[in-house]
């Protein structure tokens, strides 16, 4: 459980840092992009 | 973050409520119009104006330069870009720019006339020119932040590139980007096509699927990506979560590699192509969310062909073609080293795969073929895959031509290496494939033609059993009930401008 408890820090981070009113959204993945340039 | 010159445009909304691209046709994005001169193999962008990136630079002509100079360039560890504008017949960007520094500077092929017209010339006609400036290697730059972050030892920032920034003229800026762990990102308020409905997208990876399945079922996140069949299955039935799909370019196939006996024997990959169970691997392993795939090439692209050449799950003529091959019953297989029957696959996806290698290995050992199934970490299969090429026998799970177009996917994975095929994983190396793309397919505008030998590729590819392809399956998404917009795209990935949030 104690990366879903990462990802709700994250999330709620991420909230604080914007404001109550502005629309968020989080998506999880399993591969984020390694950078191919 | 990144927009393309041209783009695909919004064909229809699926019964799954995914929107769907009309992939036989283009719109602008950053060119708002374009024309094609056939008898000078011209391209004329005209570009759109007032278009502002994350810094508020005004995209314009020297952003295109800027790009395709870097291309040229091939200065990065991966040259894609380079690719692209090679499979484009992009009028000198050839192979010679791997061994002259003055082969490598961009002449007048891309032309500036004016700060919002741009000049591409191609070698030779090709169809494939609007489809790969889709593509997300080779998408607009933006020259200033670009040159800004440059460095004597970088001078096209590849490092700032690959670590830092994609500055561009996309709907998001990147604000924070933890490599391999995630991005924060905030919508671009001077967005050209209006800001982004969701101000703010955090993108995180989280390696286990079974993490992500809870996580999106929770509530807790609004998407959840890459999760197995299984998981899909589950949360169908999870209240306030949308599972939606759409058939595109994922696929399984079992390859063998040329370069190796006993696989470099074509009734032996004939009869392994006739004992792969399709039905039982559809059913066990996607829970009948897939279907049998009757090419090499992803049934949604132009060009596809049904080919005439196909292989039934048929014990009988396995066995048949066992004993043609010179192996009745599997005898004489036991003298090739065990590594040649390793069923090689990526164990972070062994969740899902070892039901498939499970189905098929039962199989052949009726046949009399054992086989053993390998799951080895990511980082090592691709390497072998895609450097080594060494791989015997692997379940490919995860090769998708982003290129839409069955020319692009022929290129790619079944050319001759040593002629451009640079994903061509098994070696297979053919004279009269390799004709037919380059005689009939590479250079031919006239698309009846072009379909006509690109049907006679695939049937070709087919029957050699370069790969043997099994299934093809939905690219799926699960997104909380307040989200919508989920789009198809070819590289699989979604464009967060055109998700909607309902509070």
């Amino acid at each position: 459980m104690k990366s879903i408890g990462t990802i709700l820090g994250l999330a709620l981070s991420a909230s604080i840092a914007f404001g109550a009113s502005a629309k968020e959204a989080l998506i999880l993945t399993g591969d984020v992009p390694p950078g191919l340039d | 973050m990144l927009e393309p010159l041209v783009y695909y445009p919004f064909s229809h909304t699926n019964d799954e409520g995914v929107r769907i691209l009309d992939f036989q046709d283009f719109e602008g994005r950053l060119a708002e119009s374009w024309s094609f001169d056939a008898s000078t193999l011209n391209w004329t962008f005209n570009l759109r104006r007032g278009v502002k990136g994350c810094n508020g630079a005004e995209f314009n002509a020297d952003d295109v330069l800027y790009t395709f100079t870097r291309a040229k360039s091939v200065s990065g560890s991966a040259p894609i870009s380079w690719f692209l504008s090679n499979v484009a017949s992009i009028a000198g960007f050839t192979p010679a720019v791997f061994g002259d520094d003055a082969a490598k500077k961009l002449g007048e092929e891309v032309k500036k006339i004016d700060d919002y017209t741009v000049q591409i010339k191609q070698g030779a006609p090709n169809k494939l020119m609007l489809p790969v400036l889709t593509i997300f290697g080779i998408q607009m730059l933006d020259k200033q932040i670009m040159e800004a972050n440059a460095t004597a030892d970088d001078p096209w920032a590849h490092k700032y590139n690959n670590e830092v920034n994609a500055p561009g003229f996309g709907a998001y800026c990147l604000d924070t980007w933890k490599k391999s762990e995630e991005f924060v990102t905030t919508a671009n308020p001077d967005y050209y096509r209006g800001k982004a409905d969701i101000d703010r997208i955090v993108l995180r990876r989280v390696p286990q699927s079974s993490t992500r399945t809870i996580v999106v079922r929770s509530g807790q996140a609004d998407v959840a990506e890459l999760l197995t069949p299984k998981e899909y299955e589950n949360l169908r039935l999870a209240r306030g979560v949308n599972v939606v799909g759409a058939w595109g370019n994922k696929n399984i196939a079992v390859a063998m590699n040329f370069k190796a006996e006993p696989w470099n024997n074509t009734k032996l990959r004939q009869a392994i192509a006739h004992a792969i169970p399709y039905d039982r691997v559809i059913e066990n392993a996607f829970f009948g969310e897939a279907r049998r795939w009757e090419s090499i090439v992803p049934t949604t692209y132009p060009g596809f062909s049904k080919t005439e050449t196909q292989f039934s799950f048929d014990l009988d003529k396995a066995k048949q073609l066992l004993s043609e091959a010179g192996f009745p019953d599997g005898k004489g297989l036991d003298a090739f080293p065990a590594e040649s029957f390793l069923l090689t696959y990526p164990q972070e996806r062994d969740s899902w795969l070892q039901p498939i290698g499970t189905a098929i290995r039962s199989a052949l050992r009726e046949v009399g073929v054992n086989i053993q199934l390998n799951p080895i970490p990511e980082s090592q299969y691709v390497d072998r895959q895609l450097v080594k090429k060494d791989l015997q026998m692997t379940l490919i799970d995860s090769i998708t031509p982003f290129g839409v177009d069955a020319g692009y996917a022929v290129q790619l994975f079944f050319v001759s290496p040593d002629k451009g095929g640079i994903n061509n994983i098994i070696n297979y190396s053919s004279e009269d494939l390799d004709g037919i793309y380059y005689g009939r397919i590479f250079n031919e505008s006239d698309d009846d033609k072009r379909n006509q030998a690109l049907a006679e590729a695939q049937d070709r590819v087919m029957a050699d059993v370069a790969w043997a392809p099994v299934v093809e399956y939905k690219s799926f998404v699960a997104t909380r009930d307040t989200i919508s917009g989920v789009t198809y795209h070819p590289d699989n990935q979604l464009r967060w401008f055109e998700l909607k949030k309902s509070e």
